[in-house]
């Protein structure tokens, strides 16, 4: 089954998406920071990643361009999930390889897990 | 017959001054020109023509200085740049050795020098005092320079040594190099006044020794210290607006940097209280009892108002500063409803009443900023719910001619046609005027809505009964 890494530092998120993931027979692993996630990104390979922005150590914008940089996550789906999230942000993220932008507040748990369904590589 | 006076427009009898400030003349004969039995000699007519000829030279110089120096003003704004070319300008058409103009800054209580004549004289003078120009500044309270007292007592002032204007920068024995490499022999200073304020100094240096400036001179720099004051405050002005305006753009890119802050942090933990509460209610964290159940949809409804009122004060912001931004994509519209529509579902099941989808399938794309329509049907189902009784929302799209019709219809109590009118403005609900309201909300929702449909090259609109319900409709633009 697929796995999903959450690149997330509120553990009380991730605990939530894991929790019906799982459910769903997903493997969910994640990253408190920028730089974790990065080095969880290369050696565990996930299927689709989400990707916060606000987080200690790196933030997620330059997650992003360090992930798009890499061979092993070029390809990789990337859902940026943020509560920022004016226009210019939104197009920042688009441009430097973002799959899509999502505003945490505005999805319900069930709204985004059917956003991660949808981008999984089929 | 004494010399006539009219040689000099300085003169009372046959010179008027117009508004501008530029003399005009009066051809006419004076009347010592005029003999006693009537007649004019020829002899004197002749005098009073080369006399008045004499005038309209000087005149005609002064104007022809005074177009320069417009000119100048109308090509830059900056204080600098108009500063240099005044001087330049000035330099060239009175013939003098040299000008320097120094500025008041009074935030520094200072007096500085801005432009002065660059002739290889001066610049050697300059090398020879081994400091630039702009150092050469001077406190406004030290009267032993001599520009101060210009300032202070606002009258020109002459001076043969170049020492009463350099002190306290330098010693005699080197204003008199100064005067030795540049030639300059006489200093004449005049405080540049616009009304009663003193805007600065210019300084016209000549190389001969002279108690004052010849007539011809004096009186056209008198006329041009107008134009030299005008223009000046002008470009002084602009630079002060555009400080002004530079501060106002810092600040509002603060503002705008704030207002993303803030909404991230209260956007953040009615994410996470959004994400609990759903993930307890579809039964994730055990069995939820009726009443449980009935508390928690009750929590997750109002934590989801906030959210649209901290979506739409966001929004406000952006609309009122005129940022609205759009990232147009084409946008399915059946998805969308079908989304918003899950959504909504357990605050309409909260009060008891149905929410469901119309008619929408095979619906063509529309071209549209997705996250802004989402916004906007909240806002509608939203106000829909909110403003129900008993019966049900329904949503339903349709296409008419080249848009996609969205709507959303209500069984509500209606909205009376007086009150139409206010819906889509600013603060509608507020604009009451009084406190004792049915309903929550700012007001705000129905406004933003039409600015981002109309954003989006949509319309919309209403239409109701009262008693029987309302129905909003929006159109966007199907993708060609």
């Amino acid at each position: 089954m697929a796995k999903i890494l959450f690149i997330e530092d509120d553990p009380l998120l991730v605990k939530i998406y894991s929790t019906r993931l799982s459910v769903d027979g997903y493997e969910v692993i994640s990253a408190e920071n920028g730089e974790d996630g990065l080095q969880i990104a290369e050696t565990q390979a996930p299927d689709l990643i989400v990707l916060d922005i606000m987080m200690p150590r790196l933030d997620g914008f330059s997650v992003l361009e360090k992930l798009r940089q890499s061979e092993k996550t070029r390809n990789t789906p990337i859902l940026v999930y943020s509560n920022l999230g004016q226009e210019d942000e939104i197009v920042r993220a688009k441009k430097m390889g973002a799959t899509d932008f999502v505003i945490k507040a505005n999805l319900s748990p069930t709204e985004m897990i059917n956003k991660i369904k949808e981008h999984l590589p089929k | 017959m004494p010399i006539s006076q009219t040689v000099y427009y300085g003169s009372s009898s046959t010179q008027k001054k117009s508004l501008s400030g530029i003399p005009q003349l009066e051809i006419t004969p004076s009347e010592e020109s005029i003999n006693i039995h009537g007649q004019t000699s020829l002899e004197e007519l002749t005098k009073q023509m080369y006399k008045q000829n004499v005038e309209l030279a000087v005149v005609n110089k002064t104007l022809r200085v005074i177009r320069a120096l417009y000119s100048v003003t109308i090509e830059s704004l900056e204080v600098e740049d108009v500063t240099q070319r005044l001087v330049d300008t000035i330099v060239k058409e009175l013939n003098l050795t040299a000008v320097l103009i120094s500025l008041i800054d009074e935030q520094n209580n200072i007096l500085k020098p801005i432009a002065i004549t660059r002739s290889a004289e001066i610049i050697k003078a300059l090398e020879y005092l081994g400091k630039p120009l702009e150092s050469f500044v001077v406190g406004l309270d030290n009267l032993s320079n001599l520009a101060i007292n210009v300032v202070k007592d606002k009258e020109r002032k002459i001076t043969g040594n170049l020492l009463d204007i350099l002190v306290p920068h330098v010693r005699q024995r080197d204003a008199d190099k100064v005067e030795e490499i540049t030639g300059i022999k006489t200093l004449i200073l005049y405080p540049i006044l616009l009304g009663e304020k003193c805007l600065g100094v210019i300084n016209i240096a000549l190389a001969k020794k002279v108690d004052d400036l010849s007539r011809v001179q004096r009186e056209t720099l008198e006329q041009l210290l107008n134009v030299v004051s005008t223009s000046l405050d002008r470009a002084q002005l602009y630079e002060n607006l555009k400080i002004a305006n530079e501060k106002l753009k810092e600040l509002d890119k603060l503002k705008d940097e704030f207002v993303s802050l803030a909404s991230h942090e209260l956007r953040s933990p009615m994410t996470t209280i959004k994400g609990s509460l759903s993930t307890i209610l579809d039964g994730y964290a055990g069995e939820v009892s009726k009443e449980t159940r009935e508390f928690l949809t009750a929590a997750y409804s109002e934590n989801d108002r906030l959210i649209r009122l901290v979506n739409n004060l966001l929004n406000i912001s952006r609309i009122e500063s005129g940022r609205l931004k759009f990232l147009v994509t084409n946008v399915d519209m059946s998805k969308l409803m079908k989304d918003e529509v899950d959504n909504m579902q357990m605050a309409a099941k909260e009060r008891g009443l149905t929410l469901t989808i119309d008619k929408t399938e095979n619906l063509p794309l529309v071209l549209a900023d997705e996250d802004k329509i989402r916004e906007v049907l909240i806002n509608l189902l939203g106000n829909a719910i909110k403003f129900t009784h008993q019966g049900g929302i329904t949503v339903s799209a349709k296409v008419d001619k080249d848009m996609v019709v969205t709507s959303v219809t209500d069984t509500g109590n209606g909205i009376a046609p007086e009150d139409q009118d206010l819906l889509f403005k600013k603060f509608s609900q507020v604009r009451r005027g009084t406190y004792s309201r049915q309903t929550g909300g700012t007001g705000l929702g129905l406004y933003i809505s039409k600015k981002i449909i109309e954003g989006l090259q949509g319309q919309i609109w209403l239409t109701s009964t009262v008693g029987k319900g309302t129905t909003f409709f929006f159109s966007l633009p199907i993708i060609k």
